[in-house]
């Protein structure tokens, strides 16, 4: 997920958006000060993981969010929808669920 | 004209001769092949059982019998019979064909099957659901030996054969799970299939003895004796019979004709039932035949050669696995578990290079978490690596066994998130959220290769329960 959100980043760059990717090591615990610092310098927050949307890191976001009263963020979370995921190429399936660079690329150019 | 043009649904295999069915075998082992070969997926396990599926189809009356098929990935064979046969080449891709049964595919998929294990709990729930509606069908699960080794397989058995209903299970012995299988029931069913060979040294002793004159007749009175006794021991249909099971066979699962005699046999018997049918994994074709864990999986391949058409690059599980050899020789404590994916896990040249360090569990996920947390428990580092989607199966040992004791194993979570063609069954998105919520836990994932190592190296030390999850290789760079 790194890489792709490297990749995001850098098409946003070109457009004279920044970016900043943080590498979330640890799903648990994750770094609270760090991305509670990350968030308030922020206006739009991507999430991006190779999972559920349901119970997530960007539940865990959104939660940091909320509890520690962060104003004037957006957040967005990329990830697998609540079903059950057929079968398919990855780069289908990505494409399908848009969890791929393009999608996500897109998301955050119409967002700004 | 081929046989198989003329074969649609199970009702035209019906009308078929021995010969054309024979002929019929051939055709689908060559078609199921050609696709494999395109798509990629399981290939040794449905080459395996052609002469079985036909049979099946043959004698009972799918859908109204319901046919359970454990695992579920040898069933090519069975979507190709029962009028998917045009659309086997979209097999495992997008939109097409699933390589697993989908009761919304087709109605001859009684149940959907993934995970190992499940057949039999499936069946007979099925089967107590047709007694209670009094409806008359034949209710089958078809396992394989590997499957066995599952404990839910097990459990089942037991309720089974304790119940006074009709289920005919049929056990699929190739003596493989994905590799080699490991264990004792293992062990019982090699016994077992020493049966035909005990029948044969049986009359050669009898010959050799007659020909002696006078003692000859007292010596048959001993063999015989000797024979009874050897009868407990290696003749031993007693486990599934002592289960409650009237245990058929072994039968020469290759063979349409004599598949279908002990299949016609088991409809006229009440009660549960055990076919032991013995097959070859990758029949017919020689190169899976002699490499069948190779085939049990595989991506496209030539098939002159058997060599995949992509060249395999560097994955996570073979980083995790060098790494661990490389912390293992500096740490004898560090020892490593797989629940029967020692190469799809990388941890092959672990255990090669520590073979008492080694522990392969068998298709048993269950127990190989909480043997992890004995382990620990007596100042060992397990290390365990489990695929994503089947550590669903052993979540009450992660919480209760290793997380409430806070003990240190690292559980290594392969195949994790988006896994492609195996669909829904191997999806393995739910990991993150199932294992957040256990107290003690902590969660780690890498972006690259060396961030692998690092945590590896980390979590080997860090005296907890730990979580690395990975995805499957796929555009990852050593570092990014």
């Amino acid at each position: 997920m790194v890489a792709k959100a490297k990749k995001v980043a850098k098409k946003l760059i070109e457009e004279n958006i920044y970016v900043k990717v943080i590498n979330l090591r640890f799903v648990k615990p994750i770094d609270e000060n760090k991305i509670i610092q990350y968030l308030k310098e922020s206006k739009l927050c991507i999430t991006m993981e190779d999972g559920t949307i349901i119970g997530g890191i960007g539940t865990s976001i959104k939660e940091l969010i909320v509890e520690n009263n962060i104003k004037d963020i957006k957040i967005k979370s990329f990830a697998y929808p609540d079903k059950f995921i057929e079968h398919g190429s990855i780069g289908e399936l990505e494409k399908k669920y848009k969890m791929d660079v393009e999608s996500i690329y897109k998301h955050v150019k119409n967002t700004n | 004209m081929e046989i198989l043009d003329t074969v649609n649904s199970p009702k035209d295999l019906k009308k078929l001769n021995k010969y054309e069915k024979i002929k019929l075998a051939e055709e689908l082992r060559k078609l199921i092949i050609d696709t494999v070969s395109n798509t990629g997926g399981h290939l040794a396990s449905n080459l395996g059982v052609v002469e079985l599926t036909i049979a099946l189809h043959s004698i009972f009356n799918a859908p109204k019998d319901k046919i359970v098929w454990d695992v579920g990935h040898q069933t090519y064979v069975h979507k190709i019979l029962t009028g998917r046969k045009e659309r086997i080449n979209t097999l495992r891709t997008f939109e097409g064909l699933a390589g697993f049964p989908k009761s919304s595919e087709s109605e001859y998929d009684s149940f959907n099957t993934g995970h190992s294990s499940t057949s039999i709990s499936a069946a007979l729930g099925m089967a107590r659901a047709r007694d209670i509606k009094k409806e008359k069908n034949y209710v089958i699960a078809v396992i394989g030996d590997g499957a066995l080794t599952g404990g839910m397989a097990l459990e089942a058995l037991n309720d089974a054969g304790n119940s006074k209903t009709n289920l005919i299970v049929i056990l699929n012995d190739n003596e493989m799970s994905i590799a080699k299988n490991v264990g004792g029931i293992s062990n019982f069913l090699t016994r077992v299939r020493t049966r035909k060979l005990y029948n044969k040294s049986n009359k050669y002793v009898k010959r050799a003895v007659l020909r002696i004159p006078k003692v000859g007749s007292r010596i048959i009175k001993l063999v015989r004796k000797v024979k009874y006794g050897i009868k407990q021991l290696i003749i031993p249909n007693m486990l599934f019979e002592d289960l409650g099971f009237k245990y058929l066979g072994p039968v020469d699962g290759n063979n349409i004709e004599d598949v279908e005699a002990i299949l016609r046999k088991a409809k006229d018997l009440e009660g549960p039932i055990l076919i032991h049918v013995l097959t070859k994994k990758g029949k017919g074709y020689k190169i899976a035949e002699e490499n069948p864990d190779k085939f049990h999986s595989t991506s496209a391949f030539e098939i002159e050669t058997g060599k995949a058409k992509k060249a395999k690059k560097d994955d996570y599980s073979k980083v995790f696995g060098k790494k661990l050899v490389e912390l293992a020789k500096k740490d004898e404590k560090i020892v490593a578990i797989t629940a029967a994916m020692r190469d799809g896990t990388g941890l092959t040249e672990f255990a090669k290079t520590f073979p008492d360090r080694f522990f392969d569990a068998g298709i048993a996920e269950q127990h190989a978490l909480t043997m992890a947390a004995g382990m620990a428990k007596e100042g060992l580092k397990p290390v365990i690596s489990i695929y994503s989607s089947f550590y669903q199966r052993g979540y009450d040992q992660v919480i209760h066994d290793i997380c409430m004791q806070n003990l240190p194993v690292v559980m290594c979570v392969d195949r994790a998130g988006i896994v492609g063609n195996d669909g829904e069954t191997h999806q393995g998105l739910l990991d993150m959220a199932f294992l957040k919520l256990v107290p003690n836990i902590t969660i780690m994932a890498p972006k690259d290769f060396i961030e692998l190592e690092q945590m590896l190296e980390f979590a080997v030390n860090l005296g907890k329960p730990v979580v690395i999850r990975y995805p499957r290789g796929r555009r990852i760079t050593r570092k990014i």
